[in-house]
């Protein structure tokens, strides 16, 4: 059932793409397309996640279709396979038949039939093939249900037919679309509609198990749901069933690499997918990720929208290795954490463009891409930028530092968009031992984890080499603490010297004995409404200074594109919300305090977040994201301590009881909340309204 | 809420009002139709007849067809208008193709075959000069069949009276028959008379069949029994007032167009004149196919066209590689004008108005000589289903895909209301012997562009060094975001750079300086040229153009005229009437493109307004007359080699070829001043006027559906203008770039910072991520003199042949006899005993 489900999938997306591809020629036709004098190009992603110009690093080297080599044109070619020796084995799976080619691209042999038990044997509909390290081709015969294996000399050597298991689902259809052999000859296979992994098969063609069955994430409300719906709806949700895997790989080390390729962005933004996972022999996820090689994870466009989909995987050495996306016909190499090295491909109708790329290969600098709607094998070539990555892979395999560096520098000056070399040179700066440079690396690149190990080094021998200092500045700090309060208060806490000032004085009061506190300010005039304004504009300047402030480590604001605006606002519609609709609700239930008594005691209990913060912000500049506990602990401390101060101003300022207190507290809440939909609601209504403005605006100036 | 929607309502009727009176209006000379003949023209004739003749040409017509062909007296070889080897009753053998909006806003087609010369709505006549008008009427004209659809008593006996044929006068009384109102009794029948027919209420008419008027074999058949009975024009004009006229005519698209063609010496020229078109308005017309299938091959024929994407390209006749694509280039690209929402690919433009044909031992070089602007090439190699063709179509009226964004995402199709408003000409040069192939093409064209031109004369191919002064980034302070500006070169630095270079030993330097006032990279408008004192001020800025003089080195500081930054309401640029409107009405502004989603860029920043013409003359001479001032005459205007932007303004709309006009005045004007300049990019209307230019494409896009790059538009410039690619240190493979330089024998150019050069990193400037001058300066340094070294006997020769030797081997041969053979492949090779490794080339001197 989900077979024939995805086979209509797949002619749907083809039927897509040629409306795409008609309507990219109608827009050709019309307008033409801007050209600028770059053509083939490449792009890199900032971290900021912008894509932005990179060098090429592969090149379109050389291309060739079916007709090209005298065999006729392949139609709807599947996959492709590249062995050690360059000969390349294409599934020309609507020609059913296998295609080798030498090294030099001339045709060796097309394999439509083999000898099976003395009778001519075809292929129906190959979609897969590998090639074992001993020369075998094991070809997933796809329509005929089988695996076929062959020796060089297209001799049949092997068949294996649907397993039978009882393991197996009772409505469980054969249909092998992709297949992997590994060192040990265990042969791995995706059957299309079987979405519960990958099926194992021994040397002798015994079926083993199904691994790596990818990990289904249902959340506790969908839980909820499934609880109460009927049978029939269950089946009819699809979100439970896990996504089928749409390639598998092994490398030489034996892992499987398994790719997903159709999925919505918020699938893998939430977690829920990894188009790409390597398995270990137990189907264990063991991908070491730092990255996550998705592809794009771009949705925009008009032509082109959704994320990537991955339908290929292939090695390129060192741990490096390649993935391809059939969307945009592009292809991105990652290490071995899964950061992006770099790009190319892209579609189009020319030379280096893939529309419908279905396979991937690597050797010896050469990436070798199957596209399917062209029915060509396209070649692209590493440049010398694209080589620089091949060799830091090799000289960090090679604990070569010194290499490493000098390559790296080498990146950063051909590039100076790629990320990745910064904190490449950040980690070569780390291990010289040269933390100064490495920390400033690292914050070029937005690492904090390894910002944080170099500055532990920095900040060890700064205190080595200043214990003195330090020292004295705990000392005065103690000092300021314990002498601080008794002098202020002797300076400004006299209400007949300083009315503004021993009102802002009050709070320091306040944070400590609230209860007493928010019944003076409020029946004693202990506070002003100067000193709640000035308050509530230390709060804004504190949060402020917190955004831009906070040490490196802890900091998660876009410092370029921080706009303070954002954090007045906000401060001044919080504090406006809740003293609007406490006086809303409490004028209904017979609290005592007027607007302007809300207001003041609002202000007041900011006070614990403004001094506490601005200790925060101290402190996130000296620790180390280990440390980091004490500086969450302190920021959420301030947040406990103004709730509670907020809830017994609440409390004193309109004389309730505590109960009463929460139960008016919850209907604020509800009220602010009702305040906040309306305010959505208008919005949403205007939206609508200037949209509609515009479409007339639009209508009648464009078509008089 | 009350207020709210009647100032809605006022705001809606406002701009109802105001966008009233734009509407479409053309001529359309009701008395220039020709009318159908009576009977269906036999398009299967072949006969040719000599219309014009001249020492080398003559021209034929088909006067069936209007089908014509050519013989070149030469070699006696015949081009045909259309493919040869097809059923002649085929639509696709029609001259013209013209598509227009109909009355639903959908685009449609109509053909010169099956609406016009099927149906003998077409003339052909001599002009003078050897030239030959052939003119069609395009479109359903069955009124013109001159049937009243009521007849007076009288009218109808005087006509019977005349009709000799018994079965024709039986045949009229079948079709008209006498109608009394005073007898009908049905009020609403009389009513139905009435209202068609007003003059019934006087007296009994004979009335017309319903059924006639609906078919136009019927009324073919009675126009020709009413004609014969002598009934003309004058007297259906007279009959008129019998009935309302039922304004079918209107309802229907109609063209009148007219070609002329001449020959001329070697050529044959195809204009369609502006005032040759004409339309009904409502039914603008938007592109015009011109000869789709002119010299289009029988199968069997071997050859290829030219195409010039790119630096050009070749496409082999069924090639195999049709795959369902159609070839498509915009010369000159589209400029901004047209509001694309995204860009699918980065394709080269077509710089030259071009292609060819070669076909056996002869060929044919077409030009676009009017109309170029707003031309698209386009061809196809051939496959079981269709022919090959090469052609060019106008793109009369610009089109824009409009979406509302609300209920269904509905489309309309947005057109540029005033059409082109100059000729067509395409100008076909038949080539023979030797010179048919694409080397003969250049060097006709190359004659033709520069014929009367001075040669270049340079020891060793140029090398161009930008310098970009300062950029400005987005930053913040303090939370709040302003432009930090980024010093990439003072102009100190740039002198001790070049100081450098020359103390190499690179020769033939030329230094190019942009962001050097007014704001940097993207200046603002120039009003007047204010040079930046972060770079070190207009003293500095003067020290180093006596440097460069003092050693002799062209030095073309940079200004964009064609684009404006604009932040403020006080740097004299006002967008309202500075800046061009796009095609959908909006504020012309050049985007940028997200490279991985091709989505159009809003954020600050990338974003610049588009200058229209008067506001890019006047920068052009507020600039002009400061480097008079600082007595410096070479200037580089940045894209005006690459860009033509139209002006979608309804108050005065420039299509693209005024626009490319404006700029080719502009460049006069800088001539006459005798500035040598400098551009981007290499369109061929700039190239009489340009000393060089540089990001020219070294390479075509190597569509799927062609065969091979030529270097074409090399072909072209070599000896005349000096020409370079991009910059070297931005490429991602430095030996690439200059194997691809070698053998398009091109000159170099690179694009080098002093300091902060990881600075551009987080700004805009993100292309400009390899320009660290320390960085290159060694390798570069040897890459460019080896560069030089090697070609010191082949600039500024002109480029006489090119071909492929092997598989990724290709020889160029110049003028004095050196050639250049240039190996792109993985292992070595032998050429002429000489061993070429892999990925690298040879020069062999003469």
């Amino acid at each position: 059932m989900k077979g024939v489900k995805t086979l209509h999938n797949a002619t749907k997306t083809r039927k897509w793409l040629f409306c795409l591809v008609i309507i990219v020629i109608i827009i050709c036709t019309l307008g033409g397309l801007t050209a600028s004098a770059t053509g083939y190009y490449s792009y890199i992603y900032n971290n900021e996640d912008k894509a932005v110009e990179a060098p090429t690093a592969a090149e379109p080297y050389s291309s060739f279709r079916g007709s090209e080599v005298g065999i006729g044109d392949f139609d709807s070619p599947q996959d492709l396979f590249v062995d050690s020796n360059g000969y390349i084995y294409i599934a020309d799976t609507k020609n059913n038949r296998i295609v080798i080619l030498d090294d030099k691209n001339s045709l060796v042999k097309s394999i439509d039939s083999f000898v099976n038990a003395g009778v001519t044997d075809t292929f129906s509909a190959p979609c897969g093939i590998c090639v074992s390290k001993d020369g075998s081709i094991y070809i997933a015969d796809t329509d005929n249900a089988r695996i076929v294996k062959l020796d060089f000399n297209g001799t049949l050597e092997m068949i294996i037919n649907s397993p039978n298991d009882e393991t197996l689902p009772d409505d469980f259809y054969f249909k092998p679309t992709k297949i992997a052999v590994d060192k040990y000859n265990k042969i791995f296979v995706i059957s299309d509609g079987y979405n519960i992994g990958l099926m194992e098969f021994d040397v002798s063609g015994e079926y083993l198990k199904s691994i790596g069955a990818p990990k289904v994430a249902i959340s506790l409300i969908d839980q909820l749901w499934k609880s109460i719906s009927t049978k029939e709806q269950q089946k009819r949700t699809q979100s439970y069933v896990p996504t089928e895997y749409s390639n598998v790989s092994v490398d030489a080390d034996g892992f499987l690499y398994v790719t997903t390729s159709s999925y919505e962005s918020w699938q893998y933004l939430s977690g829920q997918i990894k188009p790409l996972r390597k398995l270990n022999s137990k189907g264990t996820d063991v991908f070491n990720r730092i990255g996550d090689p998705v592809g794009d994870s771009s949705d925009g466009g008009l032509t082109y929208t959704g994320p990537s989909s991955i339908v290929d995987f292939c090695e390129i050495g060192n741990g490096n290795f390649a993935i391809l996306d059939q969307n945009r016909g592009r292809i991105f190499a990652y290490n071995s954490e899964g950061e992006l090295l770099y790009e190319f491909g892209g579609p189009g109708n020319y030379n280096g463009g893939l529309n419908s790329p279905s396979a991937l290969a690597y050797r010896n600098g050469i990436f070798y891409v199957l596209d399917s709607d062209k029915a060509r094998v396209c070649m692209y070539q590493l440049t010398e930028y694209g080589q620089l990555f091949h060799d830091i892979a090799k000289a960090r395999n090679e604990i070569n530092f010194g290499t490493e560096e000098a390559l790296w520098n080498d990146v950063i000056q051909k590039n100076a968009n790629c990320a990745l070399a910064i904190r490449g040179l950040g980690n070569a700066a780390y291990k010289e031992q040269n933390m100064k440079q490495a920390m400033y690396y690292f914050k070029l690149a937005g690492d904090k984890e390894n910002y944080s190990k170099a500055y532990a080094f920095v900040r060890r021998e700064w205190i080595e080499n200043n214990a003195g200092y330090l020292l004295l500045i705990i000392i005065s700090v103690v000092f300021i603490l314990i002498f601080a309060p008794k002098i202020m208060k002797k300076l400004f806490a006299d209400p007949k010297k300083h009315r503004y000032l021993s009102s802002l004085h009050y709070s320091s009061h306040i944070m400590f004995h609230p209860l007493d506190g928010f019944w003076d300010l409020k029946r004693e005039k202990r506070g002003s409404i100067a000193a709640a304004v000035t308050l509530l504009g230390m709060t804004i300047v504190v949060m402020i200074l917190s955004s831009l402030f906070i040490g490196f480590i802890f900091n998660n604001n876009n410092l370029k594109t921080y706009n303070m605006f954002g954090n007045i606002v906000l401060v001044l519609v919080a504090v406006a919300l809740w003293c609007i609709s406490q006086w809303c609700v409490t004028s209904l239930m017979d609290g005592e305090g007027k607007l302007k008594d809300i207001f003041i005691a609002t202000c007041y209990s900011l006070t614990p977040y403004i001094i506490l913060n601005i200790i925060g912000i101290l402190l996130s500049n000296v620790l180390l994201s280990n440390e980091g506990d004490l500086y969450y602990v302190l920021i959420s401390l301030a947040v406990v301590w103004m709730v509670l101060l907020l809830i017994a101003s609440f409390m004193q300022t309109h004389n309730y009881f505590l109960s009463k207190t929460l139960l008016a507290i919850l209907i604020t809440f509800v009220v602010i909340l009702l305040i906040i939909f309306i305010g959505m609601l208008v919005f949403a209504l205007m939206q609508q309204l200037v949209a509609f403005v515009k479409d007339i605006y639009d209508e009648v100036t464009l078509r008089m | 809420m009350k207020k709210l929607i009647a100032l809605i309502l006022i705001l809606s009727v406002m701009m109802l009002l105001s966008s009233c009176g734009t509407s479409i209006s053309e001529v359309f000379d009701e008395n220039n139709i020709m009318s159908p003949q009576t009977t269906a023209n036999d398009v299967k004739l072949k006969d040719y007849t000599l219309y014009s003749e001249n020492n080398n040409l003559q021209l034929w017509f088909n006067e069936n067809t209007t089908e014509f062909k050519v013989i070149n007296k030469t070699d006696n070889s015949e081009w045909y208008s259309t493919n040869t080897g097809r059923d002649s009753n085929s639509s696709e053998n029609a001259l013209l193709v013209v598509s227009y909006l109909d009355s639903n806003g959908t685009v449609n087609t109509m053909d010169s075959l099956t609406n016009s010369v099927k149906n003998g709505q077409f003339k052909i006549k001599k002009g003078d000069n050897n030239s030959v008008i052939v003119q069609y009427s395009i479109g359903e004209f069955a009124e013109q069949t001159l049937v009243p659809p009521a007849l007076s008593k009288q009218r109808y006996d005087e006509i019977c009276a005349n009709v000799a044929n018994e079965f024709d006068k039986m045949k009229l009384k079948n079709y008209y028959y006498l109608v009394d109102i005073n007898t009908i009794t049905d009020a609403t029948v009389k009513e139905n008379y009435l209202s068609k027919y007003p003059e019934i209420k006087e007296q009994p008419m004979y009335i017309i069949v319903d059924t006639v008027m609906s078919n136009s074999n019927i009324k073919k058949e009675i126009a020709s029994i009413l004609q014969g009975s002598g009934y003309t024009r004058e007297k259906y004009m007279e009959d008129s007032a019998n009935f309302v006229a039922q304004d079918t005519e209107k309802e229907k698209p109609g063209f009148n167009i007219s070609v002329i063609y001449t020959l001329e010496n070697g050529d044959l020229t195809v204009k369609i004149p502006y005032d040759a078109i004409e339309m009904r308005d409502a039914f603008p017309l938007l592109k015009i196919q011109l000869l789709k299938y002119f010299g289009s091959p029988k199968t069997g024929d071997e050859g290829y066209f030219v195409l010039p994407d790119g630096c050009g390209s070749l496409m082999r006749f069924y090639n195999g590689k049709s795959n369902g694509h159609d070839y498509s280039v915009s010369v000159y690209g589209s400029g901004y004008a047209l509001a694309q929402n995204e860009k699918t690919s980065n394709y080269y433009n077509a710089s030259l108005p071009v292609f060819g044909i070669k076909n056996g031992d002869s060929a044919v070089l077409a030009e676009i000589e009017s109309g170029s602007a707003i031309a698209d090439i386009n061809a196809f190699p051939g496959d079981d289903l269709e022919v090959p063709y090469a052609y060019a179509s106008f793109r009369v009226r610009e089109t824009y895909q409009s979406t509302l964004s609300t209920g269904k995402k509905e489309t309309f199709l947005v057109t540029q209301k005033e059409r082109y408003s100059g000729d067509i000409k395409l100008r076909l040069s038949f080539l023979s012997g030797k010179e048919a192939d694409y080397n003969g093409m250049a060097r006709l064209y190359q004659n033709r562009l520069f014929g009367n031109s001075d040669k270049t004369k340079q020891d060793v191919p140029s090398v161009t060094v930008e310098y970009i002064g300062l950029i400005t980034k987005p930053a913040q302070m303090l939370g709040i975001s302003y432009d930090k500006n980024v010093v990439l070169n003072t102009f100190k630095q740039a002198e001790t750079n070049t100081d450098v270079l020359l103390q190499s030993g690179i020769t033939n330097l030329k230094i190019k300086l942009s962001g050097w006032f007014n704001g940097g990279y993207d200046n603002k408008f120039i009003k007047s040229i204010n040079v930046e004192d972060k770079l070190g001020g207009e003293k500095s800025f003067l020290e180093l153009n006596q440097y460069m003089q003092d050693n002799g080195v062209p030095f073309y500081p940079d200004v964009d005229v064609q684009y404006s930054d604009s932040k403020n309401m006080f740097d004299g640029f006002d967008s309202r009437s500075d800046a061009i409107t796009l095609i959908n009405k909006d504020k012309g502004k050049m985007y940028q493109f997200d490279l991985a989603s091709f989505a159009m860029k809003k954020s600050k920043g990338t974003i610049r307004y588009i200058n229209n013409i008067n506001a890019q003359n006047n920068a052009l001479a507020a600039a002009t007359s400061a480097f008079l001032d600082y007595k410096i005459n070479s200037i580089s205007l940045r894209l005006m080699g690459q860009d033509v932007n139209a002006d979608f303004n309804e108050s005065n709309i420039i299509d693209r070829q005024e626009a490319a006009d404006a700029i080719v005045s502009n460049l006069k004007s800088l001539k006459k001043e005798n500035f040598s300049i400098l551009t981007e990019g290499a369109n061929a209307f700039v190239l009489p006027y340009i000393d060089g230019c540089t990001n020219v494409p070294l390479t075509s896009n190597q569509y799927d559906n062609t065969d091979e790059t030529i270097p074409f538009l090399m072909m072209v410039l070599s000896g005349y203008v000096d020409y370079s690619g991009t910059a070297l240190n931005l490429s991602g493979d430095v030996n690439t770039d200059i194997l691809r330089a070698a053998s398009t024998g091109a000159s170099l150019y690179c694009n080098f910072t002093s300091q902060n050069a990881n600075e551009v990193g987080d700004s805009n400037y993100t292309n400009l991520y390899s320009t660290d001058f320390n960085y290159w300066k060694e390798s570069i340094i040897s890459d460019l003199s080896k560069y030089q070294n090697n070609f010191k006997n082949v600039a500024s020769q002109k480029i006489v042949s090119y071909e492929k030797l092997q598989q990724n081997v290709y020889k160029t041969t110049f003028e004095n006899g050196s050639y250049v053979v240039v190996n792109y492949g993985a292992s070595a090779v032998t050429i002429d005993h000489m061993q070429i490794s892999a990925k690298s080339y040879f020069v062999l001197e003469a």
